[in-house]
């Protein structure tokens, strides 16, 4: 992995002829141009990838690892990870604010950064995207409450304004939660999580935790 | 436009006598002191506003001159620009697979020297959309489906065109929104916002010369008597674009009458554009070049704080 | 808010039969116009309403409409600006120096005297927009810019002033006198379908081209400095741009010209499919020369959003294509802007091509031939 200089917007980084475009570039009249400021990086041909033996050229956003090539952007795409704050459970659906998209591993706890919910992506959780198995069964109120943090993966881009996210999968679900009295929570197992000071019990769709 | 939601003071007012040196030295017009060809200086930085996506802050300053009077028009211009998004949709916006992108300029109470309403003037509105006019040319919008973002503009300082020193016109306007569209294009870059070029507007001008018309860059309008045209753009280097044109006063294209011709006042804008880029480009290198370190020991300090609480 | 995309309901699959089609030489143009120069057909009167200085109503053949009203009001020049400004006192240096300013170029003659822009008052209603809409301060500022520009060239008359002549703006030929000044209130309005989304720029401009012509300044009783008295005689009115032989160095009204850049050609007068298209949109404002030889003048251009940037993508059969490979027959939504030389070439088409000076000719006819219609109905009353 080369790192060269810091580039603006509309600065020629390469040609499509030997490299290929990646993300915060785009093509014009077959060069690849920066767009946006950051530094270029130049990221080997990868191997396993059939077809493309170009070596892609990216400039990475701020808090984005380089090998994130899929989406540089804050935006959520299909296949991403999300930490969301559950805003409302309903009967059928449960409606969520996407915090953070493809987390990194101590994201998990800093997640408030914005707060206000016009300012996030809104996404939707249906209720047959809870869990792999036993999809009837399913009771809303069991799995997450309000105010839940849950990890979560796209699986659509939805419609007008909601992502449709899932968390079938183990390492899908609750990660931090509050109990009734206000408290903390621990997992306790896949499907409960205990109140750290009085101990009892809740019910939840927990996230195997990393 | 007359704001009609207040109650307004009355029209019969007395005004504080203003004091003049003498006859002569009130009126005198500034002469430029610059080339031609010379731009004024350009401050720019971005990130000076931390609860935006993006920030920046331009100020164009002729040399300074001795304050002696309330009447020596200044030729200043302080604009700052923030971004914010990309964000959701309104709720009420429809589906688009594009990035919204909305600007908007406010002038300031205090920006000029007779102090303006709050209240949203035409002139605003105008000028609001010259720039998003601009701005929406220099961005890539696929690259953020369903997403919106917004730009804005306050003018803390604007140019003064007329003795009167109350509505910015003309020429005064024109460089207004030259610098404008330069701050959000920082603004913007500092958003990392996916653009195709680094943006930038400069002016050009026919002057009245002493013989001749003259074609000058950057004009400042106390320091011309007459300005017969003027011309804006807004250019993209790289690709040799205009994104946005604004010209105003006559002249012809054949350049048999008046001596310049349309070409030629858009040549120089676009030589004025072209200067500001690079302190566009120098200003973003450098911010970029600081904030290096400084981003890296603030996710450490993050991390510290985090373990502290639980 | 209504912008010019939302209210193009084209797919993907139009809009890039659309492009390729305008954008071959020449260009197939969707009303099987043969040039791009070509102009719809339109019909105009003037003198169509009873309380105002001067009207015109025009419409063009796709439906929409345009109502022009002009009024002018007898106004107290703002010379002594003791009320507005704390600036300017009764008493102040500054003062006295305007007040010559005025008498010195009082003394050239009325054309000589310097009116200010805020004598012309422009308001524009357009249906379905709300009154504090920009893109509504947009339009009607530039209707109003070529109106009053100009005004920094008449001062430099001292330099050449033969040529400087054909420049003077609408408010110098307001003043009345030192104290009093007309004020002259532009109001238009669109009666239109589609409201936005044809950008009836061009429409509105030649409207308030013909109501300009046709307005008419009563003619004063008084005299000099006297506070004006005007005549109640219609018949003794004059005309705010003189009517004459077009070779005897008569002032018109500048128009506005709507041109959309698809490839390398310029396409004058687009209808909505051809705007939905356009890789970048520009109102060019012209003058009329003096003389019938003198080239147009260009007084204002402006650069518009094009709705094709806000447009969904096409995606060819096969499949995504990657970026930066263009399928032909695939629509792409607009990026950046136009090339400088186009931009060039466009003006050039519409100053030295005579594509403005067709249009002011045409305008002309119509006025013409009310003139002979009228003289005839004279005569048979």
């Amino acid at each position: 992995m080369a790192t060269s200089a810091l580039v603006v917007p509309g600065q020629v980084l390469g040609n499509l002829s030997t490299h290929r475009a990646g993300p915060g570039t785009h093509v014009y009249e077959n060069n690849i141009l920066a767009s946006i400021i950051g530094r270029s990086i130049v990221t080997p041909a990868d191997k396993g990838q059939s077809g493309s033996s170009k070596a892609v050229i990216s400039v990475p956003r701020p808090g984005t690892s380089p090998s994130a090539t899929k989406t540089a952007n804050a935006l959520p795409a299909v296949g991403s990870t999300v930490l969301c704050r559950i805003t409302r459970v309903q009967q059928r659906q449960i409606t969520a604010s996407i915090l953070v998209v493809d987390p990194s591993p101590q994201d998990v706890t800093s997640y408030t950064r914005i707060t206000d919910d016009d300012l996030q992506f809104q996404a939707v959780l249906r209720r047959e995207d809870i869990r792999t198995h036993e999809k009837d069964k399913v009771v809303m109120n069991d799995m997450y409450r309000v105010g839940d943090i849950i990890r979560a993966v796209v699986i659509s881009l939805g419609d007008e304004r909601n992502y449709y996210i899932s968390t079938a999968g183990n390492e899908f679900g609750v990660v931090v939660a509050t109990s009734d009295a206000g408290n903390a929570m621990v997992p306790a197992s896949w499907r409960e999580m205990k109140d750290v000071v009085t101990g009892q019990g809740e019910s939840r769709k927990v996230a195997k935790p990393s | 436009m007359s704001d009609r939601r207040r109650l307004n003071g009355p029209a019969g007012t007395t005004s504080p006598p203003v004091f003049t040196p003498s006859t002569g030295s009130a009126i005198s017009p500034q002469y430029r002191s610059r080339k031609p060809n010379e731009l004024r200086k350009i401050f720019l930085q971005t990130g000076v506003v931390p609860s935006a996506t993006g920030s920046a802050y331009l100020e164009l300053e002729s040399p300074p001159r001795s304050r002696s009077t309330v009447l020596n028009t200044s030729s200043t211009i302080k604009l700052s620009c923030s971004v914010h998004g990309p964000k959701p949709l309104p709720r009420t916006a429809s589906f688009s697979p594009n990035l919204q992108l909305s600007a908007s300029v406010k002038f300031a109470p205090f920006a000029t020297r007779n102090r303006q309403g709050y209240v949203r003037d035409s002139t605003e509105r105008d000028i609001g959309m010259h720039l998003e006019n601009a701005l929406k040319g220099v961005i890539i919008p696929d690259r953020w489906p369903k997403s919106a973002i917004d730009i804005a503009v306050t003018v803390l300082e604007g140019e003064d065109d007329q003795i009167d020193g109350d509505r910015i016109v003309g020429v005064g306007l024109v460089n207004m929104l030259a610098g404008c569209i330069n701050v959000s294009m920082a603004a913007l870059a500092d958003a990392r916002v996916d653009c195709l070029d680094l943006l930038a507007a400069g002016v050009g001008a026919i002057v009245a010369g002493p013989e001749k018309p003259l074609r000058i860059l950057d004009p400042a309008s106390i320091e011309h008597e007459a300005i017969l045209a003027s011309c804006l753009v807004g250019y993209l280097p790289s690709r040799d674009e205009l994104v946005e044109v604004w010209t105003n006063g006559s002249s012809s294209t054949q350049g048999a009458n008046a001596g310049i011709s349309f070409d030629e006042m858009l040549d120089s804008a676009v030589a004025a554009a072209r200067g500001a880029q690079t302190v566009i480009k120098e200003v973003l290198v450098e911010a970029l070049t600081k904030t290096k370190g400084g981003t890296k020991k603030l996710s450490h300090d993050h991390m510290n704080d985090v373990e502290m609480k639980t | 808010m209504p912008s010019l995309a939302s209210s193009l309901p084209f797919s993907p699959a139009e809009l890039a039969y659309l492009h390729t089609s305008l954008a071959s030489v020449p260009p197939l143009r969707p009303d099987a116009r043969s040039l791009g120069t070509d102009f719809r057909p339109l019909r105009a009167e003037t003198g169509v309403l009873p309380a105002v200085n001067g009207s015109a109503h025009v419409g063009f053949s796709d439906g929409r409409e345009a109502i022009v009203g002009v009024k002018l009001e007898v106004e107290k020049t703002a010379g002594k600006k003791s009320v507005h400004g704390p600036i300017r006192t009764e008493d102040g240096v500054v003062d006295m120096d305007v007040d010559v300013d005025i008498e010195d170029q009082y003394q050239g003659g009325r054309h000589s005297a310097k009116g200010k822009q805020e004598w012309v008052t422009l308001s524009l209603t357009l249906p379905g927009l709300r009154d504090d809409d920009p893109n509504l301060a947009f339009l009607e500022e530039m209707l109003r810019e070529p109106l009053a520009v100009a005004s920094s060239t008449s001062t430099s008359t001292s330099t050449k002033p033969s040529e400087m002549g054909s420049t003077t703006s609408l408010q110098d030929n307001l003043v009345i006198n030192s104290r009093w000044h007309w004020h002259i209130y532009i109001d238009v309005l669109l009666i239109s379908p589609n409201g936005l989304a044809s950008y009836p720029l061009p429409l509105l401009s030649m409207a308030t081209h013909l109501a300009l012509r046709d307005t008419r300044i009563p003619r004063l009783k008084s005299e000099g400095e006297e506070d004006p008295v005007a005549d109640d005689d219609w018949m003794a009115s004059t005309y705010l741009y003189p009517r004459g032989k077009a070779s005897s160095g008569v002032v018109k009204p500048p128009v506005i010209l709507l041109v959309v850049v698809v490839g390398e050609n310029a396409i004058f007068d687009p209808s909505r499919e051809e705007l939905a298209v356009a890789d970048g949109v520009v109102a060019v404002s012209v003058a009329a020369g003096v003389d019938d030889g003198d080239p147009c003048k260009v007084l204002a251009v402006r650069m518009i959003d094009t709705p094709a940037r806000d447009t969904m993508k096409g995606v060819p059969q096969s499949g995504e294509a990657p970026e930066g490979v263009d399928v032909p027959g695939v629509w792409r939504p607009r990026l950046g802007g136009v090339k400088r030389s186009i931009l060039k070439a466009v003006v050039k088409s519409v100053v030295v091509d005579g594509v403005a000076r067709d249009v002011i000719s045409g305008l002309d006819g119509f006025l013409n031939l009310e003139a002979g219609a009228n003289a005839g109905s004279m005569a048979a009353v």
